[in-house]
């Protein structure tokens, strides 16, 4: 053991993980900072969303107002679901966890710091540019959810729509990202010796999150991809009068709507169970009963989309279906809640602060839940939807599920960010304004619906029985307002005059209390073994043992950024993850992303492809500086243990894993587009097409040959490498690659026969405008296409890596990922094929 | 497929006297306001002839019922219907409500004894002021459903308040736990839904047309076409020259009609009162939502699709409707107005505006 002192450790640490001073900031991958970015920008966004709504307050205060045109009104109430949806809640929770979860696991770091980084910055760029859009008076103007045809080029000409469609889609891509992070990190990257079954139970919340994220976001993004398609070349998929059908943009808005509601709601449940947990001074009874309902709560989220679209005209059977799937969520969530009250029953509750935005979570968002069962009713439904009704319904859902929670996390976690406490008496002022106001304003808007004032009116006449209530909302709204003000002063004031804050001031049992406040960039000077739920109650002596480097990687190791992996199960260590230092890689990356997205809004697409070769390349750049050129042997992990670094442990690297997750949702967008294609086929009027669009059987025999030889050739060229695909690196480091480039090369060879199928299959199609059947087989034949030409760059790439000794039996990673890749290209390439010749061949 | 519609040419406007703002009930006071409201604000950057076309058709078709309206009523019916319409015409709404409220409603209205609450609730629009049997269903269900929540709130509010004040805290029992957890978590919702579902599927059915071409047979079918920003009804049983009364054979699958074949209105929808209606709901540019919420749930409008709606109107009378989907800037004023007859006297009334359309 080593005779570092404790301040010593911290100063070389920080030396290592900490940020460079002045512009090098731009350059922070740190998931510290990365939060706090993601909390920062999401919370001005909140505030903008929040002068849209009472904008929109003001104009409903009394009838025929004039303050406000139609046409403006339209961009407010848009602009003010967009913000609030993807600008503010997503990111808001992202960041919340991006910061808190690696504290919670015991890790240093998340799994891709430099993706975060990238993350932020696209749906930085995505969100200005979407807001910068209201302040030229050219905002998207359609509702938050697009609808078409009003959404399509027809009636909604110009340039605002493009800009919703293609600014979110940018913002979502970060979205993804950070699911795929999430994930990994959970899985992955926990302090030994946490088992699954006894991680906190955020990070449930979370895992279950960002499964959500991963499968919900996509049909989204595929649904935009298509809109953009349809409005940019005349794409007909929603076009009814070429075969389209505008249902379809609903399924695929819901697809992802329904799902995203409780990406919101559970992050904040699970940020309720942390603080109630500390509260209580006891752990959540039942742990095992708040898992199974979360993990019920995602999966069912997955097939209750159509319950926002029973008045487009289900037939009987699918809205009972719908019906009595979103009432059974009601279970879940309901278990959830006596989970909670058991808990409080169990132990003694200290009434801090945060518990009063925890009461204020607890009323709302039970009488959101109750009327969510109301309008799953499909009779009462018909009556409701639309109406304000529904906008008090998604209110006390999101505001009373999301808001109240996170108001609640920002007191309890606020002296983790900066050290110091807030103060009492601003802090319960705020609530009862915000509360009252809340309910002020929302409840009367429940009658406000039932007596038949519809959403999105931007004026009503007088006599309609709607003047009071509305006044008596705008009230309560202003009074909201003033509440989330004193908010914002708090927190700015405490920064300055706040008192010190204690260490662990809640006397709180999990891991990220075990540290010192404001939190230090590498958050654990040595990682602690984790054999209990909340280690510090357990232990109380931890967060010395942890400072003097008593445990886990108390090394600082030459400029390395270290931290653990550990098995998804068990946790017992299997390698050390040797993570990537501040870079710009993220943000040049992310410019170049943006421009591609500019190049396309503007469409200049010669400018969009400039920027996409672009992207390609910085991406290239960002690969590369990773890896290295030797095998190096185990590293100490702790007195006595050795362990490989993560390029020797396929299983256990984040790149993998990661791999594996961007798979799945690449694989969601897949299925949305197979979805959409057979919804098409099956449903759309205007079928059959005067001409079908037809793939040769050639093709898909062509398709189904290239994934066999590429299957062998893979099978022939992994065998050799099997033996030593982990436990084998104490060869030396002077092994030299020997790694059959063959089966590399006919995988390839095996790519660019397909590629070159697919553009023949391609130039064989009629106009992709001429109807939606063409424009789908369009659609599904570039999917593939795509995705072939960038599992051949991947190939391309790893030929150079190998050529530059970054390739070893040893270092086998990059083969392994690409492979992958390359199989995932090759089965969704001759799906696709198949699918797309399907209809021509069987009407 | 898809019905050949061929509606975008509005009927031409009727002249300047006749376009002239009723006094006469609180739905035509409505439906003016409305159309100048729309037509200044919506209209205000120069849209689209038709609109300003379809305003004067409105009320073009309506002038003549409104101005006809009490003899109208008398002629046909007892003196209870004249009762009910006098009423209608000089009574402020909320007086008129009370007589058609569920008796739930009553009570509840009386126990928060507020003119406000009642005042609320009682407008043109109001779907907790019913007027089908549909309706009242789900007003009931709403009050209950409402009453539930109050309920379920409560009993979670004082478990938690207890759960907090509880004093010594114990050792928490692992059966004690689980009971309520099975009691309160899956129990409890269990049930509610479970009863909840089963009378709403119920209600459900109602609303959807029937499949028996017996009832399709007994039914009085409108067509309701949906414009930016304007409601286009075809009335398919005027297409044959000797309409058999407002029975027919005409069953949902027909074809919908030619626009010149038929007697069309604009932004009224004229219907029986106490007999089915089945609506074929659809739209030429983008999605609407047709929605008259004393008489029926809402249904969208959807371009190339046909959407049915099965409704039936316990009395003859004035019926506010709205567009409840957002279709653009002119989706505030997009309104109508549904008028129920006495079944007997429809066929003379379309009949009339036939010939005045002509």
């Amino acid at each position: 053991m080593t005779t570092r002192s404790a301040i010593a450790r911290h100063k070389e640490l920080e030396e290592v993980w900490g940020a460079p001073p002045g512009i090098g900031r731009l350059t922070a991958v740190n998931h510290s900072d990365v939060g706090k970015r993601f909390i920062i920008a999401s919370l001005i966004f909140f505030l903008i969303g929040g002068v849209l709504a009472m904008l929109m307050r003001t104009q409903l205060a009394t009838p025929d107002n004039a303050f406000m045109e139609a046409g403006v009104y339209s961009q407010v109430f848009t602009m003010h679901g967009t913000i609030m949806m993807f600008l503010f809640a997503i990111p808001m929770l992202e960041g919340f966890s991006f910061y808190l979860l690696p504290k919670m696991l015991g890790a240093r770091d998340m799994a891709y710091p430099r993706l975060g980084a990238y993350a932020w910055y696209c749906y930085l760029f995505g969100a200005s540019m979407v807001v910068l859009s209201l302040f030229l008076g050219l905002a998207p103007h359609s509702g938050w959810f697009m609808y078409t045809p009003l959404s399509s080029g027809r009636f909604s000409p110009g340039i605002a729509n493009d800009i919703w469609l293609i600014g979110i889609t940018f913002a979502e891509i970060s979205a993804v990202c950070g699911a795929i992070e999430l994930l990994t990190t959970i899985l992955r990257m926990r302090a030994p010796g946490m088992r699954l079954t006894q991680m906190p139970l955020f990070a449930w919340y979370m895992l279950v999150t960002a499964g959500m994220m991963l499968i919900g976001f996509p049909p989204l993004i595929l649904g935009s991809i298509l809109l953009e398609l349809e409005r940019a070349f005349g794409w007909p998929f929603y076009d009814p009068t070429l075969g389209g059908d505008p249902v379809l943009w609903q399924h695929l808005f819901w697809l992802f709507g329904h799902p995203e509601v409780y990406i919101i709601f559970v992050p904040a449940a699970g940020m309720v169970t942390a603080m109630l947990s500390t509260f209580a001074s006891r752990p959540i009874v039942a742990y095992g009963w708040v898992v199974a309902s979360l993990v019920s709560i995602g999966l069912l989220s997955m097939v209750l989309w159509a319950h926002h679209m029973f008045t487009v005209g289900l037939s009987l059977p699918a809205a009972a279906f719908f019906s009595i799937a979103s009432t059974l969520i009601a279970i879940p969530t309901s278990v959830q809640f006596f989970a909670w009250i058991a808990t409080m029953w169990c132990g003694r509750v200290r009434w801090e602060l945060p518990m009063l935005f925890i009461a204020g979570f607890f009323v709302t968002f039970i009488v959101g839940g109750l009327t969510g069962v109301m309008i799953a009713l499909v009779p009462f439904n018909w009556q409701a939807h639309d109406t304000h009704f529904i906008v008090a319904h998604l209110h006390y859902v999101l505001v009373g599920g999301m808001v109240f929670p996170m108001m609640a996390a920002a007191y309890y976690w606020l002296p983790h960010l900066s050290g110091r406490m807030p103060s009492r008496h601003l802090g319960k002022v705020a609530f009862w304004l915000v509360f009252l106001g809340f309910h002020i304003t929302f409840l009367p808007m429940h009658l406000t619906g039932l007596a038949g004032m519809p959403r999105r009116v931007h004026t009503y006449p007088e006599d309609m029985g709607w003047d009071f209530l509305n006044l008596l909302s705008s009230v309560g709204g202003f009074m909201q307002a003033i509440g989330f003000a004193v908010i914002v002063i708090d927190i700015l004031l405490h920064a300055r005059v706040g008192a010190r804050a204690p260490r662990n001031p809640w006397g709180a049992g999990s891991l990220e209390w075990a540290m010192p406040t404001p939190a230090p960039s590498y958050n654990f000077a040595s990682i602690p073994d984790v054999t209990r739920l909340d280690p510090l109650w357990e232990d109380p002596k931890l967060p010395d043992d942890i400072a003097t480097g008593q445990l886990w990687l108390a090394e600082p190791a030459a400029g390395r950024r270290l931290t653990m992996s550990t098995d998804i199960v068990s946790g017992r260590p299997e390698s050390v993850i040797v993570l990537p230092r501040s870079s710009w890689w993220p943000l040049i990356a992310a410019v170049a992303t943006g421009g591609f997205f500019l190049g396309v809004l503007f469409k200049v697409y010669i400018a969009a492809l400039i920027a996409l070769v672009l992207t390609l390349a910085v991406l290239f750049g960002w690969a590369w500086a990773t890896g290295s050129r030797m095998d190096v042997g185990p590293i100490k992990a702790r007195e006595g243990v050795s362990l490989p670094l993560h390029y020797a442990h396929v299983g256990g690297a984040p790149g993998w894993h990661g791999t594996v997750y961007a798979l799945v949702a690449d694989a969601a967008v897949l299925g949305s587009l197979v979805f959409g294609a057979v919804y098409l086929w099956a449903l759309a009027p205007g079928w059959p097409p005067p001409v079908y669009a037809a793939v040769p059987v050639g093709a898909m025999i062509a398709a189904a040959l290239c994934w066999v030889f590429a299957a062998v050739a893979t099978r022939w060229a992994g065998k050799t490498l099997s033996p030593t695909a982990s436990g084998a690196s104490d060869r030396g480091a002077t092994e030299q690659p020997r790694v059959p480039m063959a089966g590399l090369g006919l995988h390839a060879v095996a790519l660019a026969v397909l590629l070159a199928t697919l553009i023949w299959a391609l130039f064989g199609l009629p106009p992709a405008a001429a109807h939606a059947q063409s424009a789908v087989t369009a659609a599904l034949l570039w999917y593939a296409t795509i995705h072939v030409c960038a599992a051949l760059l991947m190939s391309v790439y790893l030929v150079n890596r190998w050529r530059s000794g970054f390739v070893s039996v040893n270092r086998i990673l990059e083969p392994s990922v690409v492979w992958l890749f390359g199989h995932y290209s090759f089965g969704s390439a001759l799906l696709c094929v198949v699918l797309a010749g399907a209809p021509a061949m069987f009407g | 497929m898809m019905p050949a519609i061929t509606p975008n040419q509005v009927p031409p406007p009727a002249s300047q006297s006749e376009a002239r703002p009723q006094k006469s009930s609180p739905v035509h006071r409505y439906a003016t306001s409305v159309a100048t409201t729309a037509s200044k604000k919506a209209m205000g950057n120069g849209t689209t002839m038709g609109w300003m076309g379809c305003r004067a058709t409105a009320t073009a078709v309506s002038v003549p019922w409104g101005s006809e309206c009490p003899s109208f009523f008398m002629a046909a019916s007892d003196m209870k219907d004249e009762a009910g319409v006098e009423q209608r015409s000089e009574q402020p709404p909320c007086r008129r409500a009370v007589l058609l409220r569920p008796r739930i409603l009553k009570l509840s209205a009386s126990v928060a004894a507020t003119s406000l609450l009642s005042g609320c609730i009682q407008g043109p629009l109001s779907a907790l002021d019913p007027a089908s049997a549909v309706t009242r269903s789900v007003a009931t269900l709403w009050w209950s459903m409402a009453a539930g929540t109050g309920l379920i709130l409560l009993l979670m509010v004082v478990l938690a308040a207890l759960a907090l004040r509880r004093n010594p805290p114990q050792a928490p029992s692992a059966r004690g736990v689980r009971l309520l957890l099975v009691a309160g978590g899956l129990m409890l919702p269990g049930v509610v839904i479970a009863a909840l579902l089963v009378y709403a599927l119920r209600v459900d059915e109602a609303q959807w047309p029937p499949i028996t071409r017996a009832e399709a047979e007994q039914a009085f079918h409108v067509d309701v076409i949906a414009h930016q920003w304007w409601w286009e009804a075809r009335y398919p049983n005027t297409a044959r020259p000797a309409a058999k009364g407002i029975r027919s054979s005409i069953d949902d699958a027909a074809p919908i009609p030619d626009a010149d074949s038929v007697l069309r209105t604009v932004n009224v929808l004229h219907v029986p009162a106490g007999v089915p209606v089945h609506l074929r709901i659809m739209a030429t540019d983008v999605i609407h939502g047709f929605w008259v919420p004393r008489i029926a749930g809402k249904l969208d409008a959807v371009p190339g699709h046909v959407n049915r709606l099965r409704i039936m109107v316990d009395e003859p009378g004035e019926y506010a409707g709205v567009c409840a989907e957002y279709c653009g800037d002119g989706h505030t004023g997009m309104r109508f107005t549904v008028i129920a007859h006495p079944p007997e006297e429809l066929p003379a009334r379309l009949a009339e505006l036939a010939k005045e359309n002509q």
